[in-house]
Formats: C-alpha cells, sequence, structure tokens
C-alpha cells in the first residue's frame, strides 16, 4: 500500500506555493518599474537574488527547515531561469526563431539538473525535467526547419520517435538510479510514464492514425538532432540495462515489459500504412501552396491568388478595391455596403473537391484539388471509415487502457501515490478525447465510467474506496470555491459576448456538473458496498441528507444569481458590482467558510486525515484568494506584488509550523479511537 | 557539512559561469565589433498577444541570390551609402575575408528570392511603451565572425527614446 505521506506532501505544496508566490511577487515589482533600472542593475538584482536563495534555502535545509529550505532552493531555480531570460531580453535575442529559443530553454535546464544533484533538490529536477519537455521538442523542430514536413505525417512520426527515445533514455536513466538506490530513481520513471501516456495519447485518436499513415522515412524526419538524440537514448538505455541486470537480476521482467511495449508502439506505427491513403479531405488548393511568382500568377482567377511583400502567395486583400467592378472581377471578393470584403462563401471548386473526400487517386486528378489526409469522421460523415482503421483504433485503445491498468499496478506494487494519479488521470483524459471525438459510442463511455470505478476497488478495496468520501468533499468545496469569485456570480446567467465560443453561460454546466455528483454519489451509495467499516450500504442516511442540502444550497446559490445578471457591464471589479451581487458573493463565502469548518467536523468524525488536511488547504486557498481579490481591486498590482511577496512567506512559515498543529489534531483522533 | 558546503559553492559557482558566459558572449560583438547602420522595412509595431517587442524587417531580409537552400549559413557583404546607411552589396556561402559583412540564416528559399535571419529581428521593451514609428533604422554591432548584436533603434537618425505611459491597471 502507499505510505503515508500526504501530510508532509501537503506542507511541500504549502512551500512551494509560498516559493512560487514570492516569486511572482518579485517579478511584478521590478516588471513594473522595469524600464526604469539599468540593464546592468537588473542582471545583478535577479542574479544576486538567486544566489541569496541558494544560501538561505541550504542554511534553513541544514539549520532551520527541510521542507521549507527545499522549497527556497526551488525558488532559487525559478529565479536562475528569470535571470537567463531577462539577459536574453536585454541583448534582444529573438525568441521567435526556433534554435534561439532552444538555446535558452538547454542554458536553464542543464544547469538545473546540476543544481538539484549537488543540493539534492526533487524540485529542482522537476523544473528541469519540466523545461526539457519544451526544449527536445523546439530543437527537433528547429532541425528539421519548422512545420513544413506536417502533410505528409512526417511530423507525426518524428514527435513519435522523440517522444520514444526520450521515453526511452529517461527510463535507461532511472534504471540507472535504482541501481545505484538514489532516490531520483521514481522521478525518472514517472516520466518515462508520462512520455508514454502521451504516446499512446496521441495514437488513440482516429484522427490521428491516417496522418501518420503518410510518413515517408526521409530527411523531413531524421534530422542530426534526431539521429543523435535516438543514439544518445539508446546507448543509455543498453549501459543501464547491463549495469542494472549486472547489480539485481529481479529488474528482468520489467525491463522485458520495456523492450515489448517499445517493439508493439514501433510495429503499431508502421502498421498504420494499412489506412494510407484511404482516408483524407479532398480540398481546393488555396494560394499558399503556390510556392514561387510564376506559379502564383498563374493560379485560377477564382482562387484571387498574389504574391505578396513577404514573400508567399497570399488571397488578394479585397479592402484594397474601391470599384465594384474591380472587386466582383475576384471570386474571393464580395462588393457589399459600398466595400470590398472577402467573399467566405464556398466556391464550385470547393464543393467539386469535396466529393472526393476519402478518394485520394479520383481527388489528385481533378484540377484545383488537394489531397490532406485525415479522418473524415469530423467532417459530417462524407465516406465511410475503413474496417482497417476501426481495426487499429480499437488495439492501441485497448492496449492504452492496458498500460494504464499496468501502471496503476504498478504504482501499487511499489507504493507511488504520483504515479498512481498520473495513470488515473491520463485514463480520465482518454475517455474524454474519445468521447469528444466519437460521441455516438456515449454507451460505450458509460462502461468506461463505471469500469473506472471498479478501479477503485481494484487497486486497494474498501480502503480505496473510502477515499471517495474525501473526493466528494473536494468535489463540493471546488464548487463553492468557483461560485465564491465575484466576478463569476453575475455571469452564471449572463453570457459576455466576449466568451463567443463559448456557446452558453454558466449556469447548464455548474448544474449539470452537480447532477453529475449526484449521480455518481447515489451509484456509489447503491452499487459498492463499504464492507470493511460498516456493513451494507456506503453512506449512512445522515450522510447522504447532509449531501443534499448542500446540493440544494449551491442550486439555490446558482438560481439566486439570476437577479444578479443584469448589472454586467463589461468591468469586473467590485466597485461595479450591484448590492444585491455584492450580498449573494458575501453569503457565498460565508457559506463557503462554514462548509469548511463542516467538512473538517467530518473528517474528525469519520476519523479521516485526508478530510481533515482537505479543509485546511482549501481554508487557506480560500482567505489567500480573497486576500489577493481585495488589494486587486483596490490598489492595483503594485500592492499585489507586496501582498504576493508577504503570502509568499506566510506560506513558507506556515509549512514550518502547519506540521505541528495537524500532529495535535491527528494525535487527537487517535486517542479518541483508542479510548473507544 | 563539510561536502554539503563545497557542494553549495558549486553550485553558486556554476551559477556566476553560466550567467557571466552568457553574457560574455552576448557582450562579444558588442565590445569588439563595428558599429554598422541598418534601414529596416515599415511593421506592424505591436505584437497584439505579446505586445513587448517588436519585430524588425530590414532592407536586408530579402535578398535576390543563388544556390541557397533553407538552413545555410549566408554571409551578406554590405557597402555604406552617403547618408551611413549599409546597403546589400552580394551574398556568399563563405566567410569573406577584408570585407564588411554580416552572417544570417537561409530560412525561406523561392527561386531567386532568399529570405535571411541575422538574430537581430527583435528589439524588446516594456509595455505601454509610446514608440515613433517612422523612418527607423538600427544600430547593430558586427563581430569579426559577422555574428550581429542590436544596439538601439534610430528615428531619423538620432537614438531614440522611449518614453512609457504612466497608467494604472485596476482588475
Amino acid at each position: 500500500m502507499f505510505r503515508n505521506k500526504r501530510g508532509s506532501a501537503f506542507v511541500n505544496i504549502s512551500a512551494t506555493l509560498g516559493a512560487i508566490l514570492v516569486f511572482v511577487g518579485v517579478a511584478w515589482l521590478i516588471a513594473k518599474n522595469w524600464h526604469q533600472i539599468p540593464n546592468l542593475l537588473k542582471t545583478l538584482i535577479l542574479v544576486l537574488s538567486t544566489l541569496l536563495a541558494f544560501v538561505v534555502g541550504f542554511l534553513f535545509r541544514v539549520k532551520v527547515h527541510e521542507i521549507a529550505g527545499r522549497a527556497i532552493i526551488a525558488l532559487g531555480t525559478l529565479l536562475y531561469i528569470l535571470s537567463v531570460f531577462l539577459i536574453a531580453q536585454i541583448y534582444h535575442i529573438p525568441t521567435g526563431n526556433l534554435q534561439d529559443y532552444a538555446w535558452l530553454l538547454l542554458l536553464c535546464w542543464t544547469v538545473i539538473l546540476a543544481i538539484a544533484y549537488l543540493l539534492h533538490s526533487p524540485e529542482s529536477i522537476i523544473i528541469s525535467l519540466l523545461l526539457f519537455f519544451p526544449w527536445v521538442i523546439l530543437q527537433y523542430l528547429s532541425s528539421i526547419g519548422g512545420m513544413q514536413s506536417f502533410e505528409k505525417g512526417n511530423f507525426l512520426l518524428g514527435f513519435i520517435l522523440l517522444f520514444l527515445s526520450t521515453g526511452v533514455l529517461l527510463y535507461g536513466i532511472s534504471l540507472f538510479h535504482n541501481a545505484v538506490k538514489h532516490t531520483y530513481a521514481v522521478l525518472y520513471k514517472f516520466w518515462t510514464i508520462l512520455y508514454f501516456l502521451l504516446i499512446f495519447f496521441v495514437l488513440s485518436f482516429k484522427g490521428t492514425l491516417p496522418f501518420l499513415a503518410g510518413f515517408t522515412l526521409d530527411n523531413s524526419v531524421f534530422s542530426p538532432f534526431l539521429m543523435f538524440f535516438i543514439l544518445v537514448s539508446f546507448f543509455a538505455f543498453v549501459s543501464s540495462i547491463i549495469f542494472v541486470l549486472s547489480k539485481d537480476t529481479s529488474y528482468s521482467k520489467e525491463v522485458l515489459l520495456f523492450v515489448i511495449l517499445i517493439v508493439f508502439l514501433m510495429f503499431f506505427v508502421f502498421s498504420t500504412k494499412l489506412v494510407e491513403g484511404r482516408l483524407g479531405r479532398c480540398l481546393q488548393t488555396s494560394c499558399n501552396d503556390f510556392k514561387n511568382i510564376p506559379e502564383c500568377n498563374s493560379a485560377p482567377k477564382d482562387l484571387g491568388c498574389t504574391w505578396s511583400n513577404s514573400n508567399y502567395c497570399d488571397r488578394i486583400a479585397c479592402y484594397d478595391f474601391k470599384s465594384e467592378q474591380a472587386c466582383k472581377s475576384y471570386y474571393s471578393c464580395a462588393w457589399v455596403n459600398n466595400y470590398c470584403m472577402t467573399n467566405y462563401s464556398r466556391s464550385d471548386s470547393f464543393l467539386k473537391c469535396q466529393s472526393y473526400d476519402n478518394q485520394k487517386g479520383e481527388c489528385l486528378k481533378q484540377d484545383s484539388c488537394k489531397w490532406t489526409p485525415s479522418s473524415s469522421f469530423f467532417y459530417g460523415g462524407r465516406g465511410q471509415l475503413p474496417l482497417s482503421l476501426w481495426f487499429l483504433w480499437a488495439v492501441i485503445n485497448l492496449t492504452f487502457v492496458l498500460f494504464i491498468i499496468v501502471i496503476i499496478d504498478y504504482a501499487r506494487s511499489t507504493g507511488h501515490p504520483s504515479i498512481f494519479t498520473l495513470a488515473l488521470l491520463s485514463f480520465v483524459a482518454t475517455m474524454i478525447s474519445s468521447f469528444v471525438e466519437s460521441p455516438l459510442l456515449l454507451p460505450l463511455y458509460v462502461c468506461l465510467v463505471l469500469y473506472g470505478l471498479s478501479l477503485f476497488r481494484y487497486i486497494g478495496g474498501e480502503e480505496k474506496l473510502s477515499g471517495y468520501r474525501t473526493y466528494g468533499v473536494l468535489y463540493l468545496l471546488s464548487f463553492f470555491y468557483v461560485l465564491s469569485f465575484q466576478i463569476v456570480i453575475p455571469y452564471i446567467w449572463n453570457r459576455p459576448s466576449s466568451f463567443g465560443w463559448f456557446g452558453t453561460n454558466l449556469g447548464y454546466p455548474l448544474i449539470l456538473n452537480l447532477l453529475i455528483f449526484v449521480w455518481l454519489t447515489l451509484f456509489t451509495h447503491f452499487f459498492l458496498e463499504d464492507t470493511k467499516s460498516r456493513k451494507g450500504k456506503f453512506f449512512t442516511n445522515n450522510e447522504l441528507i447532509w449531501m443534499g442540502l448542500i446540493v440544494v444550497v449551491l442550486l439555490l446559490i446558482i438560481f439566486s444569481s439570476k437577479f444578479s445578471a443584469l448589472d454586467t457591464t463589461g468591468s469586473i471589479s467590485i466597485t461595479t458590482l450591484s448590492t444585491f451581487t455584492l450580498i449573494i458573493w458575501i453569503l457565498v463565502n460565508f457559506l463557503f467558510i462554514g462548509f469548511i469548518i463542516l467538512s473538517m467536523y467530518y473528517g474528525y468524525l469519520i476519523g479521516s486525515k485526508d478530510i481533515i488536511h482537505l479543509g485546511l488547504g482549501i481554508f487557506i486557498l480560500e482567505i489567500v484568494t480573497r486576500y489577493i481579490g481585495f488589494w486587486m481591486d483596490f490598489k492595483g498590482y503594485f500592492a499585489f506584488s507586496i501582498l504576493a511577496i508577504i503570502g509568499g512567506l506566510l506560506l513558507i512559515l506556515t509549512s514550518w509550523l502547519l506540521p505541528r498543529t495537524r500532529r495535535e489534531l491527528i494525535q487527537e483522533i487517535q486517542d479518541e479511537k483508542t479510548s473507544n | 557539512m563539510r561536502k554539503q558546503v563545497i557542494s553549495l559553492l558549486v553550485v553558486l559557482l556554476i551559477v556566476v559561469v553560466a550567467v557571466l558566459s552568457f553574457i560574455l558572449y552576448n557582450e562579444l560583438p558588442l565590445l569588439t565589433g563595428k558599429k554598422i547602420i541598418l534601414a529596416t522595412r515599415p511593421v506592424d509595431p505591436f505584437d497584439p498577444f505579446i505586445g513587448q517587442y517588436i519585430r524588425i524587417n530590414y532592407e536586408i531580409s530579402m535578398l535576390n541570390a543563388d544556390g541557397f537552400n533553407p538552413g545555410d549559413n549566408i554571409y551578406v557583404l554590405l557597402e555604406q551609402d552617403p547618408q551611413g546607411i549599409w546597403r546589400f552589396k552580394g551574398a556568399s556561402k563563405y566567410k569573406p575575408s577584408g570585407k564588411d559583412f554580416i552572417k544570417g540564416r537561409v530560412v525561406r528559399v523561392n527561386g531567386k528570392s532568399v529570405s535571411v535571419e541575422y538574430g537581430i529581428e527583435q528589439f524588446f521593451f516594456e509595455r505601454h511603451a509610446k514608440l515613433p514609428t517612422g523612418n527607423i533604422t538600427t544600430e547593430v554591432k558586427v563581430g569579426s565572425s559577422g555574428r550581429a548584436k542590436l544596439v538601439q533603434l534610430l528615428s531619423n537618425g538620432q537614438p531614440i527614446e522611449i518614453e512609457y505611459e504612466n497608467i494604472s491597471i485596476r482588475s
């Protein structure tokens, strides 16, 4: 079972949040007066702050408090990143250039990696690996000269190879750390799993497979960087295997499974060739398809192409035509209310090309048509999806779920809650994405949700199942937290025009979310049994009544906010809120604090340390949020900087003092249990 | 304890060396390079999403040259005109000797038309700056290897004094 590290994790998060707040506060404060500070002084401020953070963090760890010290060291690494980017800005290094950006990230992650080992700072290694991720992508993109090869599927193949190599490299490093019994082994394993989950996730879309199938194994994929990276990863992997197996043969099964996974993924990638050319859209050629001046000039007239000043073939700018006659001579323009505007209606060529969707050969025979591999599933279902695509899709998705189960089992057996959470989150992500991709498969996803719930039993029976109570409290607390913002209330029933794409107001999704919560609660109550602590139904009647009451209160808040909808003026400051909205907002915040206290009392009653921690954490979050809100409303950003610094320092202090308070409360629970 | 202190000192040293090397690398062309003035092409001065820099399009960003591919290094020969602006004279794949040149990287090729970047295309400043946009040239320092660094923007030949609006933003 998992080791109970939640208490220290909570303190850790609190301290890290504190460090981040101080970082944001300092950055904001400096940014406010940045242009008045000479470049040399700017650099000195940041570099000295960085060095100071390392020294103070080090002294804290040695003399005062381990976790607070680690948070300050993490702050130092963030300040170092800020220093690098500041210097880049001072010297006008163009961040728009992929290679220049990649150099900056390389300078950051390599130095931070060294810091992580020298000061033994796990937070720094996480920051380093977080930077490694964009670095490897940017470096690869730069080495292939951008995204030109996208249509051929080479782009996707390149990324899959890149992620596979990264996963292999990190797994090799993780094995090496295992062999020397270094605590970073689990961190590297976490990131290895993350990369593989990403590969599976990308491949799990039906739309991905036809794109990928178009790959052509040429120079546009295998840039010198990728070749070098693959070789380094392979070398690190093989040498780590030899090293770890020479010390401990119990890893042989894990290594074998890993190799099988790599072989499967490679085999799968090549098997996408089965659907090559079978699916895709037949589109009308556009001006951007003409790569030189003669081609651009001889493009079909209805496209309205012209060679632009930026050296590419572009659609003509209709608003340049001042006469109706000149405007109408281009199909791409339309004369409306004495202005020449772009004509977005579909041309005959567009409709002609469209009729050749999913028929590559016929499409390419037509004039002014081009073939783009994709799944036509999204585009009104023109053309049938071949059986081979369904087969590949099913294989990769089933393997993905199997992989997640293996990872969950691995997390359970080795006691790594972070890996368990990662696997569970990817399960949720793949369910959501699959649902978005194919809503017609709703019944399947309902089954998957039920399966997901059953995982709670699989991973540890009743003990984990009781975690559902914590999730329930967390869910309701988050709901209160969302409603506790003054800017949310007026918008619940009044969709601002700036949310154009959103399509609806916030009210319906909020109600839908509450109904899902009620459904899940009832499902748990009637179908899952908590056989360990209470025989029979999962929740007591009292618990159900209280939950029902809270849901009703939340619904009342949502509905009563209808009356505050009219005072939305576009501004979101407290000074523009109507009295009614202000009353609701204050009421929500009082109810929120009341619910937090109730949750902590509930945690105390059922003896759940998790719920007590949760209540405490959300209480701090509520206070910090309201504090920031007030200052930003009345004092502007300067005050926010000061507040962030003070708040951050307070959080670091809290992370130092809190364990004592927490221990006392938990001790009380344990004493009571013993006396009972 | 002693080992830990040594680790801390090594960390401090690494950070100082990394930062100083980075500064030195960027400072070198500014200290040793030759000052040249380059003509720019008019550009939209603000990026609505980033808002903190302008992207400068140079006269020498688009050249007529043969035999270049995207990703190639290009050495652009420059010649000073009577107004003191340095203009395109020729292009070479190899480093010229005894001539004034700037080193760039080919990003796009369309027939004979070659798009080039020199690493001096962005000029950073703070938000809410008031920046003149007419008749802009740039002062650049070019090192002996051809690597260029942007020094400042000029308007009508004079250094631009960037003014900042004194505004107060509220939530």
